[in-house]
């Protein structure tokens, strides 16, 4: 895994080498701006449904192991 | 006699025709799968009750036309399985989502339900989509239809090898890098790309979210323009999705190329082509000549950047949408007294080991101190590769290239991984500048299936079919079958 | 509500305050699922997109959008053109996409200012920026101490509620500084209705970046954060531990780490807590799955138009208008609601004086009581206008009016057709109390030599007399008038 990473960072070190001075980054390609929705509530999953493909609940939370740092 | 490898246009005028039924439409489909899949594993799943209930709603929609039955009424259909079907298992070709069923349906998928057609099954996939050749599934690979030694590539093999073997017309694949377009000119049918935003991706299990998107494959252009247009268009859940209302690709495809002017990037056709694959391209780009458009050559000069921009932004991006994978809430989870542990333990056995190199990856060029080294320069680099292919649109209305620089290789040929990369050297850089790309059949070689790729501005993508549909009208190739196809 | 008192420890004492505060909209921020999810059954109120399932994306919420603009603006922010969402990447339980949506480089606002008092002493202190993210999840934790908890129990409703984060500068100095610009913040996020106030329920969220450094120096002490804090009294008295024991540290020639403390209520003090996330490095990068945002002037402005007065400048003006005193202006405008009462109540012809006497008192001792605001009530402020005009007009003496009031604040009713029905009518009829008047003086030698003698209280229990003589109608100014030139004569 390790020597596997290292050729792919290589490889990908070739962009060190590009010129791009003042070019400014692309999060997007859309050229959207100000999508949003109205605040309107509507249907939300039953707890049944929420809960159905936990691997460990109590039949209403979701339950995980100790939190040990 | 089964409808095996028809075209979905072959097949809905049957049904209008009252030759055929849904249901067995349906039947064979099912028949095929069956009679195949144990050797080619395109299959992970058969939708079974939701093709039922399909078929029969198709069979109300085509008897009343008030009902509006559209070109994918009653058409078997298959599904890359990172698309969302509710209450069916969608694994993403991943042991950490073996069982997991959504309790909703993707965007895409649900426009499809209510156009009447018959999802049969999900597809076999390379693991969350990474991948170019569907060895990276943890459920086996997938046989190439042509070949079965060979891979079908990928990440979408399995819905490509579904149509390539015709068991379904019409599959739904995604494509990040490549992942329709590859495998598509690997297994000789066509394989679309939209527009970044044109197709839903609500319900699309994530890979990279700048890339990803959702597209058709089929054994004709004009499958596929239809099999686009029925899941195009805005989704108020997606955020990203494009507003502008979707320009209908029927209406312009039948109007050749007469006048058009094509491009052939100079560094899409360099050393890295196998020599048949390059012989098969320039000679479908000859028969575009042929046909009145002007042909010349162009250059997009960080063509070479593009497999390390798209590997610095693709795993950043999917480092961080492969974090929700952490046993809590659904999925596998291997217990251990911490949940630290739990977690760590759940995703070094629940991920296969491409997704970890790319997870590994991403979160190093993600990580402070390397964010601008990395992350930001790749973004930046892709600005410059977007703007490469917006000038050379000001001289040309499409560029015309190779898919794929190989045609399938054997299972297992590949093991380095940055060799596994070079697949989708030449579908890359378009999914980095959002733009739509088709992959058509354009011969063989070595009697294995070559792909020629089309790429036209962004929203331009009824003039990628439009292209595809001359050069596919003036050719043959469209009409092969793999051999096993008939029975 | 005493206050521990504030020791001078020899250090200057820099405080900036970080406080969350949960908008008041009604769906969440990147889903329609609700936003009120507090009395909802576990896991009741979630979708594909707050659970973090596979496949989900998120949708913006633009009245979420605006109450932060709004919120920044009242705080004198600049409202930058572009700004957009970035991923804030770690692993929790109560975090299911294993990221946060929230704001780095480019938030929704920043350099505003706020101002208090601090003793009568006017203080400012800097807002850095205000920004737009969601909630997390909740824990339980079996047993009492998250260290010693062998499992926890994740609940997800409040997941993805909007949540603004509002960024002081360290300019604060004191506790009582803290305390004040927290005070005078909620009051604020109260008035323009982008926040129910509730520090105790979580809520509203407060925490404390603590250092010391010697005065004079320019360079920050090492800073700790508190956390845990769910009352006004918490945050001060949490900051006084934490200066007091960092001086302690500093002074016996130690070192202070750089942590994260939480105040104990029980015990009085701030205690070290390990940092719950797993890692430090939070590796954001922009939100892909969310364009990003530009504001325009007139969308600005338009937000700004709409704000409420706020509450310094609505105190002032009721100041001058009414003429009413700082303090009473003060009290009178400190929630919203009850400037706007009493507004109603002066338009309604109320005289500004009365209005104010009677609401800050006999009606504020009945909404305490009853837990119903008097807009709420069923009297209602026209119920009342309409009672305080009686008294006003002299129809009804003011023992009378508090009786009708208590009478008829939760039933409501008509107070002037009462008053006719039941004869309630102040009697201020000069020959009639001028008899009554005479009787009771007849009646109480005791009280009359007392009061001549110079005890002016004799004189209370003399008007006392007459008022049960006349059924508490008279016009209790009149009869003390009248008893008074009687017995002065």
């Amino acid at each position: 895994m390790g020597a596997d990473l290292d050729r792919i960072l290589d490889h990908v070190s070739a962009l060190q080498r590009a010129d791009i001075s003042d070019v400014p980054e692309t999060a997007q390609v859309g050229a959207l701006v100000n999508v949003w929705r109205e605040d309107v509530p509507a249907g939300s999953l039953s707890q049944e449904q929420a809960l159905a493909n936990a691997p460990d609940t109590d039949g209403e939370y979701f339950k995980v192991g100790a939190i040990q740092e | 006699m089964s409808s095996a490898g028809l075209t979905a246009a072959a097949m809905a005028a049957a049904l209008r025709r009252g030759e055929v039924t849904p249901q067995e439409l349906l039947a064979d489909a099912r028949a095929q799968v069956s009679r195949l899949d144990s050797s080619l594993n395109a299959f992970l799943a058969l939708t079974d009750d939701l093709a039922d209930r399909q078929a029969e709603r198709a069979t109300e929609m085509l008897r009343d036309d008030r009902l509006g039955a559209g070109p994918l009424c009653g058409i078997p259909v298959a599904l890359k399985d990172v698309l969302c079907v509710e209450g069916y298992p969608t694994t993403a070709g991943s042991r950490i989502l073996e069982n997991f069923r959504p309790p909703y349906t993707a965007t895409a998928v649900q426009r499809l339900i209510d156009a009447g057609a018959v999802p049969v099954g999900k597809t076999n996939c390379d693991e969350f989509a990474m991948g170019s050749s569907t060895e990276n599934s943890a459920y086996g690979t997938v046989g190439n239809p042509w070949d079965v030694e060979r891979v079908p590539g990928g990440s979408s093999g399995g819905s490509a090898a579904a149509v390539a073997a015709g068991m379904v017309p019409i599959s739904y694949g995604t494509d990040t890098g490549g992942s329709i377009r590859q495998p598509a000119s690997l297994c000789g049918v066509v394989g679309f790309k939209p527009t970044y935003g044109r197709v839903s991706r609500y319900g699309l299990i994530a890979f990279a979210s700048s890339l990803d998107q959702v597209g058709p494959f089929a054994h004709s252009v004009e499958d596929a323009a239809v099999a686009y247009a029925v899941v195009a268009g805005n989704d108020p859940r997606d955020s990203t999705s494009v507003i502008d209302a979707v320009e209908d690709p029927l209406s312009a495809l039948r109007d050749g190329v007469r006048g058009m002017r094509l491009g052939v990037p100079r560094e899409y056709m360099g050393d890295g082509l196998e020599a048949g694959v390059r012989e098969r391209v320039t000679e479908a780009i000859r028969v575009l000549e042929e046909l009145g458009a002007t042909v010349e050559e162009v250059s997009l000069p960080s063509t070479e950047l593009g497999l390390s921009t798209y590997y610095i932004i693709a795993p950043a991006e999917c480092s961080s949408n492969l974090a929700r994978y952490d046993g809590v809430r659904f999925g596998m989870r291997v217990e251990r007294p911490s949940l630290t542990e739990t977690y760590l333990r759940t995703r070094d056995q629940g991920f296969g080991n491409e997704v970890k190199r790319r997870v590994m990856l991403g979160t190093y060029a993600l990580s402070s101190g390397y964010y601008d080294a990395y992350y930001r320069r790749a973004q930046k680099v892709r600005t410059v590769i977007a703007r490469e292919f917006d000038a050379v649109f000001e001289t040309v209305d499409a560029l015309v290239c190779p898919t794929s620089p190989k045609v399938a290789f054997t299972t297992g040929a590949i093991q380095d991984p940055v060799e596994m990369y070079l697949n989708d050297a030449l579908t890359i850089p378009v999914n980095l500048a959002g733009l739509p790309g088709i992959s058509l059949p354009c011969g063989f070689s070595d009697e294995l299936p070559v792909g020629l790729q089309v790429i036209a501005p962004r929203l331009q993508d009824a003039r990628v079919f439009r292209v595809a549909a001359a050069y596919e009208a003036a050719t043959e190739w469209h009409r092969h079958r793999a051999p096993l196809v008939a029975a | 509500m005493t206050a521990p008192a504030t020791v001078d420890t020899g250090y200057e004492v820099v405080i900036g305050l970080e406080v969350h505060a949960q908008l008041l909209t009604r769906s969440k921020m990147f889903c329609s699922c609700s936003a009120a999810y507090t009395t909802a059954p576990p896991n009741s109120n979630t979708c594909p997109v707050c659970l973090g399932l596979p496949g989900a994306l998120p949708v913006i919420n633009r009245q979420a959008v605006e109450m932060t603009v709004r919120t920044a603006l009242a705080l004198n922010c600049e409202i930058p053109p572009f700004t957009k969402f970035d991923r804030k990447n770690y692993f929790y339980p109560d975090l299911p996409k294993g990221y946060q949506i929230s704001q780095y480089d480019l938030p929704l606002s920043q350099d505003g200012h706020l101002e208090f008092d601090v003793d009568g002493v006017r203080t400012r202190c800097g807002v850095t920026r205000v920004h737009l993210e969601e909630d997390t999840g909740t824990m339980h934790h079996a047993g009492d101490v998250l260290q010693e908890a062998t499992s926890s129990l994740v609940d997800l409703n409040r997941c993805g509620v909007p949540l603004m984060e509002i960024v002081g500068e360290p300019d604060l100095r004191s506790a009582d500084a803290a305390r004040e610009y927290l005070v005078r913040l909620r009051q604020i996020l109260v008035y323009i209705g982008v926040n129910d106030g509730n520090l105790e329920e979580g809520s509203l969220r407060c925490d404390a970046n603590v250092s010391l450094r010697v005065r004079g120096a320019t360079e920050l002490g090492t800073k700790v954060e508190v956390k845990n804090m769910n009352s006004f009294r918490a945050v001060h008295h949490a900051i006084t531990f934490e200066i007091e024991r960092q001086a302690r540290v500093l002074d016996d020639g130690g070192a202070l780490v750089q942590e994260t403390r939480g105040w104990v209520e029980a015990r009085g003090a701030t205690v070290s807590q390990r940092s719950k996330e797993m890692a430090h490095d939070y590796r954001y990068f922009p939100e892909p799955d969310l364009p990003p945002l530009q504001l325009g002037r007139d969308l600005v402005e338009s937000i700004r138009a709409a704000i409420p007065e706020l509450p310094e400048a609505r105190a002032a003006r009721f100041s001058s208008q009414y003429g009413l005193s700082a303090y009473d202006a003060a009290v009178l405008t400190g929630v919203r609601a009850e400037a706007d009462t009493y507004e109603a109540l002066v338009d309604a012809g109320v005289s500004a004086k009365v209005a104010a006497n009677w609401q800050m008192g006999d009606v504020a001792a009945l909404a305490n009581e009853h837990h119903v605001a008097l807009a709420d009530s069923g009297l209602g402020v026209g119920g009342l206008a309409a009672l305080l005009a009686l008294v006003e007009s002299g129809a009804i003496n003011g023992s009378t009016a508090k009786e009708l009031l208590s009478e008829l604040y939760i039933v409501g009713g008509d107070p002037a057709a009462l008053v006719t029905e039941r004869g309630l009518g102040q009697v201020g009829d000069a020959a009639q109390l001028a008899a009554v008047v005479a009787e009771v003086i007849e009646a109480n030698p005791k009280a009359c030599a007392d009061f001549r003698g110079g005890r002016e209280a004799a004189l209370q229990s003399l008007v006392g007399q007459v008022m049960k003589a006349t059924r508490g109608r008279a016009d209790a100014r009149m009869v003390t008038t009248l008893l008074r030139e009687r017995l002065s004569g």
